[in-house]
């Protein structure tokens, strides 16, 4: 299509509005209401552009490009038409932010209004300094004000967490309320009344704490001016720096941007350029790095247990008594317990330390108690080689969507962002599970069932399908006879029965498989664990063959996938992974070494136990030595997210106190052991030995990092049906169903009399 | 709008209203003894979908809502071929001031609408209607679902209508009192169960429509119009008219007439014949000022302006607009101030609040003049006025932007003297 905007002759390919368009070629239009990735509002009526050939003018945010089209952006009638729009606006705006755009006097401004009570607040300003309504002021220059300006009338909404309301600066651009419905999938914000009260707020005006609100922040994020505004932000307090890093909170990895000043976090918001997340976050990403890192419970000395007593000293004297009772103990009789949320270098250096230097069997890594390494080792026992990795933009081509049991809003809100996408674009969405979730409104249907019945509503899907007449697609996979004449056997009705539903609802539920493919199957480490877990990832992978679907395990951990990565790497022998948890539970080892506080201790499990962890909690109490590692902010590594994505972070901040990364801890003590092979000067030495042994990291650069690359994987094999005997209830995958239920991060759940225990999130 | 049709009409013979005298015409059987659903009977057993289409094109029926945009060219534009299902929505939702025809229609006749419905959606394939009708008209939903039940059981609605395979649900969804949700894209958004916002355009309703399918929206008036059209043909309709497009509009005539109230007449009837004739001229002692001819957003026409003929084309032609046909009349007594704060306070209170220009605009327009009207109006203030309602024409999403500046326009131009001597600079 051809176009001229201002007389530029311009060539587009793609739908898209003059507005984008004009941006993407630097041409500026006016614009507070528009904002990437929301649906055009055409509200605030400051993007009107003149259309040669037509009458009226048209909002460029909202006019799609036709061939042949003449666009005029900028003529003193547009200009004048935009500025009397704008006084308009600044008619409702607070009359102090009418010399707001004066920067000299803002600071006095604010001070005079600080003073004038009330109906005014603190709160007049915007978020980060960064004032896109004053902006606006300055390109449009309104010569004075038309009218007197209708100030501070509305009370400022103080009662919330996190954030406040003001909304008498609020310029009803909509933002908030679009980004909460359309990307967020909330709704807690909305349009209230009409005429010249319309305005933003929530249902009956009540607290956003009262509301569905997630406080994910996405709406301060889009707020042109100072409405919505950050608790913690103050006017004379302005970041200096800002550094962008990968939030550990979960095993999304989204990219935030922190905000630094004078070296100390003030506050982050999601990078808007993240590949996870593109410019979204939760409620941990967005208002919890910097109390995560300043916590009071931070401990930022190493600490030597005297006299019953913890108390701090020097890494010296820290790093020798722990390398003494090592040295003096048998390597069978010693124990380590790794932690999922470290980067991959600070793992590294443990497994190799404790498979190497120290030559233990006993390496405990949560890693691999996640969906991911049990559907790993589900197929490797069955013979075949799984794909592991995959971007959550392909559950986005999912018609329909199973999830079993994860509440993803909540766990994994990028991963649920996509899937309200796709919902939002005529997927469907079939939970599974026992509890009903707060994202169910936005689901199909809910089929409710008891943890452990997994496997029989998918059998009984299975059956349904093998036997329709779509079947012929499924027949040309091998071992479809084989599994197909196991099904013989399975009883649809009695199945039906024991899961409490109507076949007629199996047999929908089917069809909607069958008609709506490709699908895609959302599970967490709860659905594979158990003494049902085999049968259900059996039952898993044969459905997904039959109707062309992607398994996609999650993991709440922020580096879980690296950690059974490199953990695999350094396992000496095959075992149910919950041997050694269950192990340091009855107390079998002399010496124990705990990284993180993942493990969840309740009595003291050995005689000597060293806790490697950023933050002092009950642990603490059982241990001799404490070293204090940093957290992610003040170290540099990688992590690896549920996807199987690379991503590099730098140090942002100083380490706090003398706390140090774990990898530098390891580095120390194995030195003072005398061990060769830990001379790491950086985490890139680490990073680089890693790369050149662990095969799923074999020859990723670090620098190639920005934006992530994915792990190795094996190729995965030509599909096959799993094997007959994988469903008949016999667990074939390993197992730690008898196991503690230690691994507090992970969801599992345990039978307690007839009662069962359920792990959500 | 050259007509060459002779001015000699039967103004008695009427579409819509013929039977309204009847007592209990909403019941079913009355309606069937008065020939009621032999339309739908001929549409369904005798026309073909394209037939009708055709037909109704013919006839020269436009929108009787306000826009007047033809209603056979409306439904034509729903794509043939499309997996979606299709929807009619009945705009019932009578918000513009001064306007209640759809009223007398639904109360009296509900059956021709139904009719209406019926043969609209066999022609276009439809197979769910929605009536939207407006909060306010409670009874007059309540005899609407009566009716609808009615025609249920008689077998004109639900599975096979009259044997042929063509089923139709019709629904009826009451407003929340929203004079916007009249605007056809917000009716859709309210009907979804969303806040009444009007919609970008394009996608027109026809193709991206309720719940996302094509979705035809026609007011009440249009389509109780198609029985009589189906029945008697496009051009024994399109002879109705006294202008170029065909049949007769319901005229609701308020203000200090002898006889408020509704009169169909034929489309091109004289504005003078409406208010002189029919209405029975002003009040004794009451002299003319001004006529509102189409619904308050209609620019304002002054007494000697009212020798048009009330059709669309002509109307358009002197600035006004025929709109909902609610003709407003205006005497020497009233002052043009207060008829301009009855406006300004109804749209600045009406206004979605999704335009800036419309939002504020129009509260700003109500705060000046009710500082004019209170006494303490300044010199310029009419000129504000002007530059303000300018301000809103044509910049806004939906056509409620010139709805609430059209008529601002023209009182503050028509009547420019009068407005300033209301000034404090003015009177002197």
């Amino acid at each position: 299509m051809k176009v001229t905007i201002d007389g530029r002759p311009l060539e587009v390919t793609d739908k898209m509005t003059i507005l984008d368009l004009a941006r993407d070629k630097g041409i500026y239009i006016p614009s507070l209401c528009h904002y990437p990735g929301l649906v055009p509002f055409t509200g605030c009526r400051l993007c009107l552009i003149a259309v040669k050939g037509r009458e009226a003018l048209a909002p460029a945010c909202g006019t799609f490009i036709e061939d042949g089209m003449d666009v005029t952006t900028n003529t003193p009638a547009l200009q004048k038409t935009r500025r009397q729009i704008l006084e308009l606006i600044l008619s409702e705006h607070a009359g102090a932010c009418l010399a707001c755009h004066d920067k000299g006097a803002r600071l006095d401004e604010l001070a005079a209004v600080d003073e004038a009570g009330p109906a005014a607040g603190r709160s007049l300003y915007s978020n980060n300094g960064d004032c896109e309504f004053r902006k606006l002021i300055d390109y449009l220059k309104p010569d004075k004000a038309q009218f007197p300006s209708l100030d501070g009338t509305l009370e400022i909404r103080k009662d919330d967490p996190l954030l406040d309301r003001n909304y008498n600066l609020c310029v009803l651009c909509g933002r908030c309320v679009r980004i909460c419905h359309e990307v967020r999938g909330v709704s807690a914000l909305a349009f209230v009344y009409r005429g010249s009260r319309a305005g933003v707020g929530t249902a009956f005006g009540r607290r956003l704490l009262d509301t569905d609100c997630q406080f994910c922040g996405a709406c301060l994020d889009v707020c042109p001016t100072g409405a919505l505004i950050e608790k913690s932000a103050h006017p004379e307090i302005l970041p200096d720096t800002e550094n962008n890093t990968i939030c550990s909170f979960c095993g999304q990895g989204c990219e935030l941007t922190l905000f630094l000043k004078q070296g100390k976090i003030l506050r982050s918001v999601p990078a808007k350029q993240g590949s996870v997340n593109q410019g979204q976050a939760c409620l941990k990403g967005r208002f919890l790095v910097s109390e995560a890192v300043y916590h009071r419970s931070r401990v930022v000395r190493p600490m030597v247990r005297k006299n019953g007593k913890l108390e701090e000293t020097t890494w010296d004297e820290a790093l020798a008594v722990v390398a003494q009772k090592l040295s003096g103990c048998p390597a069978r009789d010693i124990a380590i317990a790794g932690s999922a949320h470290d980067s991959c270098e600070d793992i590294f250096a443990l497994d190799k330390f404790g498979g190497e230097g120290l030559e233990t069997e006993n390496i405990a890594s949560h890693g691999d108690f996640t969906a991911q390494a049990r559907l790993r080792d589900f197929a490797r026992l069955q013979g075949f080689e799984p794909r592991l990795n995959f971007r959550i933009s392909d559950i986005g081509r999912a018609k329909t969507i199973v999830l079993f049991g994860e509440n993803l809003a909540v766990s994994q809100p990028m991963v649920w962002l996509e899937v309200y996408k796709s919902i939002r674009n005529g997927a469907k969405l079939i939970i599974v599970g026992p509890q009903e979730l707060c994202i169910r409104r936005c689901a199909s249907s809910w089929i409710k069932l008891r943890p452990g019945q997994e496997s029989e509503l998918l059998i009984g899907l299975s059956k349904i399908l093998s036997d329709s007449g779509h079947a012929a697609e499924s027949a040309k996979i091998d071992g479809f006879a084989a599994f197909k004449n196991r099904l013989q056997e399975f009883e649809l009705s009695g199945a039906a029965a024991s899961l409490g539903l109507q076949e007629e609802k199996l047999l929908k539920l089917a069809l909607l498989l069958e008609k709506r493919k490709p699908t895609a199957y959302l599970f967490g480490a709860e659905v594979c664990e158990g003494s049902s877990g085999a049968a259900n990832l059996a039952a898993l992978w044969n459905l997904a063959l039959q109707t062309e679907g992607l398994l996609v395990p999650l993991s709440s951990e922020s580096n879980a996938r690296g950690a059974f990565e490199i953990s695999a790497f350094f396992r000496k022998k095959d075992g149910p992974p919950g041997r050694i948890i269950q192990g340091i539970s009855n107390g079998s080892f002399l010496t124990l070494y705990v990284v993180g506080s993942s493990l969840r201790l309740e009595k003291k499990p050995a005689a000597f136990v060293v806790i490697q962890d950023s933050y002092l909690n009950g642990n603490s109490d059982f241990a001799d030595v404490i070293l204090p590692q940093t957290t992610f902010a003040e170290a540099e590594g990688t992590f690896v997210n549920v996807e199987g994505r690379l991503q590099k972070f730098e140090r942002v901040i100083e380490p706090l106190g003398d706390s140090r990364p774990g990898w530098r801890i390891i580095s120390h003590l194995a030195q003072k052991m005398g061990m060769a092979g830990f001379s790491f000067r950086s985490a890139s030495d680490v990073f680089q030995e890693l790369t050149g042994r662990v095969p799923a990291f074999h020859g990723l650069g670090r620098e190639q990092l920005t934006g992530g690359v994915f792990l190795r994987e094996p190729e995965a094999d030509r599909r096959r049906f799993a094997a007959a005997e994988a469903f008949a209830g016999v667990d074939a995958a390993p197992s730690i169903a008898a196991g503690p239920d230690v691994y507090k991060g992970l969801e599992m759940s345990r039978d307690i009399k007839d009662l069962r225990l359920i792990r959500g999130r | 709008m050259a007509c060459s049709k002779a001015w000699t009409r039967h103004v008695d013979e009427k579409i819509l209203t013929e039977h309204f005298g009847l007592a209990n015409l909403y019941e079913i059987e009355a309606y069937l003894e008065r020939g009621g659903y032999r339309a739908v009977t001929k549409a369904l057993q005798e026309m073909t979908p394209d037939g009708i289409m055709d037909e109704v094109k013919k006839a020269g029926l436009r929108g009787r809502g306000g826009a007047g945009f033809p209603a056979g060219m409306k439904w034509s534009f729903v794509p043939k071929t499309s997996d979606k299902p299709k929807y009619l929505c009945v705009n019932a939702d009578e918000g513009e001031p001064g306007t209640f025809k759809d009223r007398y229609i639904l109360t009296h006749n509900p059956h021709l609408l139904i009719e209406g419905i019926i043969i609209a959606s066999f022609s276009v394939g439809i197979h769910a209607a929605y009536v939207y009708i407006r909060g306010e008209y409670e009874a007059v939903a309540q005899r609407l679902e009566q009716a609808l039940a009615q025609a249920a059981q008689k077998g004109y609605l639900g599975k096979s209508i009259l044997e042929t395979g063509f089923d139709l649900d019709v629904f009826v969804h009451r407003g929340a009192g929203a004079y916007i949700c009249g605007e056809e894209t917000a009716l859709l958004e309210s009907l979804e169960g969303k806040r009444g916002h009007p919609r970008l355009k394009p996608p027109f309703p026809a193709t991206v429509g309720l719940f996302q399918c094509p979705t035809v929206i026609n007011n009440v008036e249009t389509l109780a119009n198609i029985p009589a059209i189906i029945q008697k043909g496009a051009p024994w309709f399109l002879d109705k008219g006294l202008a170029k497009d065909g049949g007769t509009r319901i005229f609701g005539v308020s203000g200090p007439v002898v006889r408020p109230g509704i009169y169909e007449l034929p489309v091109g009837t004289s504005l003078r014949e409406i208010i002189y004739t029919h209405a029975g001229g002003l009040k004794p002692g009451k002299k003319l000022k001004a006529v509102i001819p189409g619904g308050m957003s209609a620019p304002i026409l002054k007494a000697d302006e009212i020798d048009i003929k009330m059709d669309f084309d002509s109307l358009a032609g002197v600035g006004s607009m025929l709109g909902s046909a609610a003709v407003i009349v205006i005497d020497e007594a009233t002052p043009i101030l207060d008829v301009l704060k009855k406006v300004a306070k109804f749209y600045a209170h009406e206004s979605c609040g999704q335009c800036t220009p419309c939002r504020i605009g129009t509260s700003w327009i109500h705060k000046i003049i009710k500082r004019m009207s209170a006494g303490h109006g300044e010199k310029g203030d009419v000129d504000e006025l002007v530059r303000l309602a300018s301000n809103i024409k044509g910049k806004t999403l939906c056509p409620m932007g010139d709805a609430a500046s059209l008529p601002v326009l023209s009182l503050a131009q028509k009547f420019k003297n009068e407005l300033e001597s209301c000034l404090k600079d003015g009177s002197g």
